[in-house]
């Protein structure tokens, strides 16, 4: 070996990397978070369910309504006929 | 080693930390089919070179060394044997095309001879032979021209 060949070997030493190089590597290799697909995918599965139950919600509420209205309509036929009951009786 | 054949193949600190982070990341999902640690040494300098050496061909021009990038070797211990004529002889072995360039960079910076060498880069022995014996003259020949000399080894 000459002496060119020892100045080559000095000149060409390893390098060392950046600081923070092997953070940066490992941070690169940790798996990702999903992305914005399948984030909107999920954000939309959401508002669906949600709408779905205050449609749901919605449902049931006019089912109770027509029920008490029903009632109603029931109480105030028997009273119509209590009174009318009540006339004929006092005539 | 890694990011340091990515260096002395790109001469660009930002571009070699690009090369040797693709070089672990795909040793990383490469894994499995690493068979032991020398394997796996074996491995990331190949995956290295080829990729600096792509790197540089994808940019069609030679690297330009920048006076930041002209770090001394040895200046941790604060006494860099001769520093001027290391500065030079990296931007020397720097306007060496790739492949002759990667050879020098293998041979210098990895120890490996020539066999192994040939090995790594998929080369004909030969060739590699021919890349040393050419770019050792032409160096010897662009140093001369600065005055700066050296014997031919025997």
């Amino acid at each position: 070996m000459d002496r060119l060949d020892e100045q080559l070997k000095i000149a060409l030493a390893r390098d060392e990397p950046p600081l923070g190089f092997a953070d940066r590597v490992i941070a690169a290799s940790q798996p990702r978070r999903p992305t914005l697909p399948y984030r909107a995918l999920a954000a939309g599965l959401v508002l669906f369910l949600a709408g779905g139950a205050a449609a749901w919600r919605h449902h049931q509420g006019e089912a109770a309504k027509a029920q008490v209205l029903a009632a109603v309509r029931i109480t105030a036929g028997k009273l119509h006929h209590i009174q009318s009951r009540v006339r004929e009786v006092t005539r | 080693m890694v990011f340091s054949l990515a260096y002395h193949v790109l001469h660009d600190r930002a571009a070699a930390e690009e090369v040797a982070q693709e070089a672990f990341l795909a040793l990383h999902r490469s894994m499995p089919r690493i068979a032991s640690p020398e394997h796996a040494v074996f491995w990331l300098r190949k995956v290295t070179v080829q990729r600096a050496i792509d790197e540089s061909r994808r940019r069609q021009r030679r690297p330009v060394v920048a006076f930041a990038e002209t770090r001394e070797p040895g200046a941790a211990d604060g006494q860099p044997p001769d520093a001027l004529l290391a500065g030079l002889l990296r931007r020397l072995v720097a306007s060496l095309a790739e492949a002759p360039r990667a050879v020098m960079v293998l041979r210098y910076q990895e120890d490996l001879d020539p066999t192994e060498i040939a090995e790594l880069l998929d080369m004909p022995l030969a060739t590699v032979k021919s890349h040393l014996q050419r770019s050792l003259a032409l160096l010897r020949e662009k140093l001369e021209r600065r005055g700066v000399t050296y014997g031919q080894a025997g």
